[in-house]
């Protein structure tokens, strides 16, 4: 206390001594920031909200345990997660926390949260494999979970938006955020456990890419996510990876060389996906695994008369149907007559999981650590269970460079198992009006709207 | 077949040999006219198809030109620049055809790499040799095969394109463009010819628009590679020669109608007087009758009626001319064996006469003994005299019957119980069916009964057996007698009933007369049955009471 009372006059002398530019660009509180969406409807299920624009939106009312800085260190935002032992993990509760509309968070609703996600079919479960909810002790503030293995990175993988806490009120989804869903535009909640955002309230303004370039041109919104014509100022993480699915007991052995022979994916990643995007040669994104990117296979022979076959896609994303449509004609040059069929995301995930397609054009946002994008993914590709058999040992890794190295390794190795062809990865596109200040994004690739100020206001 | 009947269907005859002799030419002929008025139409619809594709290509040809020589592709070919294709530069092809209304449009390289692709941006970056193909020959425009993206895959589809090349600084690019010949186009086909339109690339269907009823007839226009169908339908004509058949039909049925209705007036004035005299001659033919055929009739059968009444006029007065002879001749007979019965007791009274007259001046005992004698000889004969001529005059008087109802068992019953007393060795029974009711008088019938019974005791001196049958047939009620006695000779049974036949010493000949006669007065008739040596059987048939 002694060495903060000779510190604090120093520090006002300073701040008075700023030069005027600095205090210009000072935080203010206030006003009213509006951000242009592709979409059209909040996103209320964290499980199938992983797009980054619509996991951008979701974080404005439903956070995880917590967030991952530019770094990539996990910050607690609902409760502060260590390891009594490696394979024991304590979720401490911050105090007083509350949902939307008043309902305190406690370590049963936490407990329940996470039983829902890892309980689900989605790939996202995956992220919580080790832990056995089951055999979860229940104290005053905390849970406490026994873990199966040893797995250091849960405690980042706890910080992915499909995690998002939520409680069941009044018959909605509530969550714990920046800004309270249940007015529009979104208030600010002013007992959000890191602080009450900059702005006061926060407008979401459906539009598209033209609109939205327009609207930030004339100062209509201030921030444009998603859908913007104009090229991204800020890049963030390409962690939403797209791969194309298949079942080879129904699209027969060749398939996967006869695609991958043909298939350019800086093409793919430049004319049609949604830019910004990367190539994505290896099981893992360029950002997770920054080596060469693989050698592409010599061309493989046309198939001789193959069965009809039929490629699903997400439409709800316009990129996705353009990338499915190069798909087939490659698939057609390579000899397979490939029928298009577009699904909304719940059901694609549900046919997904039920492995029930021939091809099928999936997306993850995968977190930003090697070994639990891979558990995804094996989720992802119906071996969820090689997360206990062959990435469990990465656990007693220590070291995290090493284990991320091990993780890579791994990847590479099971790449020719896993029954998922990489294609490119993306980021969030997004853009702002010079209006706009303290635009941040964390390790996830997502920006931290609760930081944003306006300018003026 | 009766002569009207035989008529009437020669009359509906000759109606369907006419229609069946006519109605096939005329329905082939009428068909052939129809199918050459749909040939020529199909020919017609075929000359505004050329036409509409001939004007497709010229607004392809236009666009195209106009595409090339405008400032949004010099622009497009300006951010081009040298290096690689802007990724907003991917859908410029797509930007560029929509407005000009054209639905195939790429742009290539000099090595024919697709830069951009409207119709199928999907293709950017590869090689399309089938369009860029076109650039060898750029001022024409012609059916090429492109590859569409629909949900089903990837298939080529036929479309009318040209090619336009872009000079900018020292680079060329090439444009291939023109419309599809897909759905809206085949529509637009259909609607323009009324047919089914099925577009084929490659001998596989591309595209298709319009129903066709079958029966069908197809043409087709070649674009090599690609081939426009036309299914026309004939249902039309189909619906147009049937309803010709049905009109002859119809008129078939009229005229089968009217010839049936005709054939029946004609042959019934034709049979009428036919009829009538068939039913003059089946009249006639039951006993001679004072009948009139009074039909209306011409000619031949006009002729056969008037020598028919003719004859029947004749007819009548030979028949009166021969019932005054037999009447004659039946009054001599019955005069003769009247004359013949009296004549018989006179013989004894005048030998009785002569017998007294020669001994009344002889002895007075033997006069007394001989005038008793004679006297009870004459008085006998005189008494036979009397019951001769007492029969004759119940036979020739004999009363109309009073008829009531009778039951005709009940009667025989009560009539036999007052004959019970029959010679002896002589067996009477009866069998008697109940209710057999006739309307008759009562005592007449009686009176036939004993007449009956009484021949059968008579023709049963050694004894025998008699046999009383009441019996019912279907309109007619049987009184039977038979008897077991020797029967009746075959020669005797024609006069049987003629008065004063008799078989019999002492009989009259006039029982079975007035039996006879009484049965015809009842509407009845009395019949002789048995053969010789096996007795004899009465019948008194009588019409059964309703």
């Amino acid at each position: 206390m002694r060495a903060w009372g000779r510190a604090l006059p120093v520090l006002g002398l300073v701040l008075l001594a700023a030069p005027e530019s600095v205090a210009g660009s000072r935080a203010r509180y206030g006003g009213t920031l509006r951000v242009a969406l592709g979409q059209k409807r909040l996103p209320l299920e964290p499980l199938l909200a992983d797009a980054p624009e619509e996991a951008s939106v979701l974080a404005l009312w439903a956070q995880s345990v917590c967030r991952l800085d530019a770094a990539g260190e996990a910050r607690p935002v609902l409760a502060k997660a260590s390891f009594p032992s490696p394979t024991r993990l304590r979720l401490t509760l911050r105090p007083a926390v509350s949902f939307d509309g008043g309902r305190p968070l406690g370590p049963r609703e936490l407990l329940e949260s996470l039983r829902r996600a890892l309980g689900s079919p989605s790939p996202y479960g995956a992220l919580l494999e080790p832990a056995r909810l089951d055999e979860a002790s229940l104290q005053a503030d905390a849970l406490e979970l026994p873990l199966a293995f040893a797995w250091p990175d849960l405690v980042r993988s706890l910080c992915h938006p499909s995690l998002a806490v939520l409680s069941q009120h009044g018959g909605r989804a509530v969550g714990v955020g920046p800004f309270s869903a249940n007015s529009s535009p979104l208030r600010a909640n002013l007992g959000f456990p890191l602080g009450r955002p900059f702005v006061d309230a926060l407008e979401l303004v459906a539009s598209d890419p033209r609109t939205a370039s327009r609207q930030l041109a004339t100062g209509k919104v201030e921030l444009a996510l998603g859908g913007v014509s104009s090229p991204p100022k800020q890049a963030a993480r390409a962690l939403y990876a797209t791969y194309l699915a298949y079942e080879s007991s129904r699209v027969g052995e060749p398939f996967r060389e006869a695609i991958e022979s043909r298939l350019d994916r800086t093409e793919l990643a430049r004319y049609f996906a949604q830019a910004p995007a990367v190539p994505m040669s290896r099981l893992l994104p360029p950002s997770l695994d920054p080596r060469e990117p693989a050698k592409q296979p010599p061309k493989a022979p046309a198939a001789s008369s193959p069965k009809p076959m039929t490629l699903l896609f997400d439409a709800d994303r316009s990129d996705q149907r353009a990338v499915a449509g190069r798909l087939q004609v490659k698939l057609h040059d390579a000899g397979y007559r490939v029928s298009l069929q577009g699904l909304t995301r719940d059901k694609l995930r549900e046919r997904a999981s039920r492995r029930d397609f021939d091809l099928l054009l999936d997306t993850f946002l995968l977190p930003p650590s090697p070994a639990p994008a891979l558990a995804v993914l094996l989720a992802a590709s119906g071996h969820r269970p090689w997360i206990a058999a062959r990435l469990s040992p990465l656990g007693s890794e220590l070291d995290a460079a090493a284990r991320d190295e091990r993780a890579r390794a791994l990847a590479d190795e099971l790449s020719a198992s896993v029954e998922l062809i990489p294609l490119f990865a993306q980021s969030l596109r997004s853009s702002a009006t010079p209006r706009l200040l303290g635009l941040s994004f964390d390790a996830q690739g997502l920006p931290e709207l609760d930081g944003i100020s306006l300018e003026g206001d | 077949m009766r002569l009207r009947t035989t008529l009437v269907l020669a009359f509906i005859a000759v109606c369907l040999v006419q229609v069946a002799a006519v109605a096939p030419f005329a329905v082939d002929s009428l068909e052939r006219l129809l199918t050459r008025q749909q040939d020529a139409r199909i020919d017609g619809i075929l000359r505004s198809v050329q036409a509409a594709l001939e004007r497709n290509a010229v607004d392809v040809r236009r666009s195209m030109d106009e595409l090339a020589q405008s400032e949004a592709l010099e622009r497009v070919a300006r951010e081009l620049g040298d290096g690689e294709l802007p990724p907003q530069l991917a859908t410029a092809a797509q930007e560029l055809m929509t407005p000009r209304g054209l639905s195939v449009l790429s742009l290539f390289d000099e090595s024919g790499r697709t830069l951009s692709s409207g119709h199928l941006p999907a293709r950017l970056g590869d090689l399309d040799p089938a369009l860029f193909s076109l650039t060898s020959h750029p001022e024409s425009v012609s059916p090429v095969l492109v590859e569409r993206a629909l949900p089903s895959g990837l298939i080529r589809a036929p479309a009318l394109a040209t090619a336009r090349a872009l000079d900018y600084g020292e680079r060329r690019l090439w444009i291939s463009g023109g419309v599809l010949l897909d759905e809206s186009f085949a529509r637009f086909l259909s609607d323009l010819s009324g047919a089914r339109v099925e577009i084929r690339a490659e001998g596989q269907p591309a595209a298709a628009a319009g129903e066709a009823q079958a029966p069908t007839v197809e043409r087709s226009i070649s674009l090599p590679p690609a081939e426009l169908r036309f299914v026309f339908s004939r249902a039309d004509l189909e619906a147009a020669q049937l309803q010709i058949i049905r009109a002859f039909a119809a008129i078939f049925a009229l005229g089968l109608a009217l010839a049936t209705l005709g054939g029946l007036l004609l042959a019934r004035r034709i049979t009428r007087p036919v009829e009538a005299l068939t039913q003059a001659a089946r009249q006639l033919s039951r006993g001679p009758a004072s009948l009139r055929v009074d039909a209306k009739a011409s000619g031949e059968v006009g002729e056969l009626i008037s020598t028919f009444n003719g004859m029947v006029r004749e007819l009548e007065a030979k028949t009166e001319q021969l019932l005054a002879s037999e009447r004659i001749a039946a009054w001599q007979e019955v005069a003769r064996r009247l004359a013949h019965e009296i004549k018989n007791p006179l013989t004894p009274i005048r030998m009785s006469l002569e017998t007294l007259v020669a001994e009344g001046h002889g002895e007075p005992a033997r006069f007394q003994a001989l005038f008793r004698q004679s006297a009870t000889v004459m008085l006998e004969e005189v008494d036979r005299l009397r019951r001769i001529v007492d029969e004759f005059s119940r036979f020739a008087r004999l009363p109309k019957p009073a008829l009531s109802e009778v039951d005709l068992s009940e009667l025989v019953s009560q009539a036999l119980v007052l004959l019970s007393a029959h010679p002896e060795g002589v067996e009477l029974i009866h069998r008697l069916e109940p209710a057999a009711f006739v309307s008759a008088d009562r005592d007449q019938l009686t009176q036939v009964l004993h007449n009956l019974v009484k021949n059968a005791q008579e023709a049963l001196p050694g004894g025998g057996k008699i046999e009383v049958r009441v019996r019912t047939a279907q309109n007619e009620v049987l009184l039977e007698v038979e008897d077991s006695g020797p029967g009746i000779a075959p020669e005797a049974r024609a006069h049987l009933f003629e008065p004063y036949f008799t078989t019999k010493q002492g009989g009259t000949g006039l029982g079975l007369a007035i039996a006879a006669r009484i049965c015809q007065e009842h509407g009845g008739r009395l019949e002789v049955g048995g053969l010789p040596g096996k007795g004899a059987t009465f019948s008194v048939v009588l019409p059964r009471s309703k």
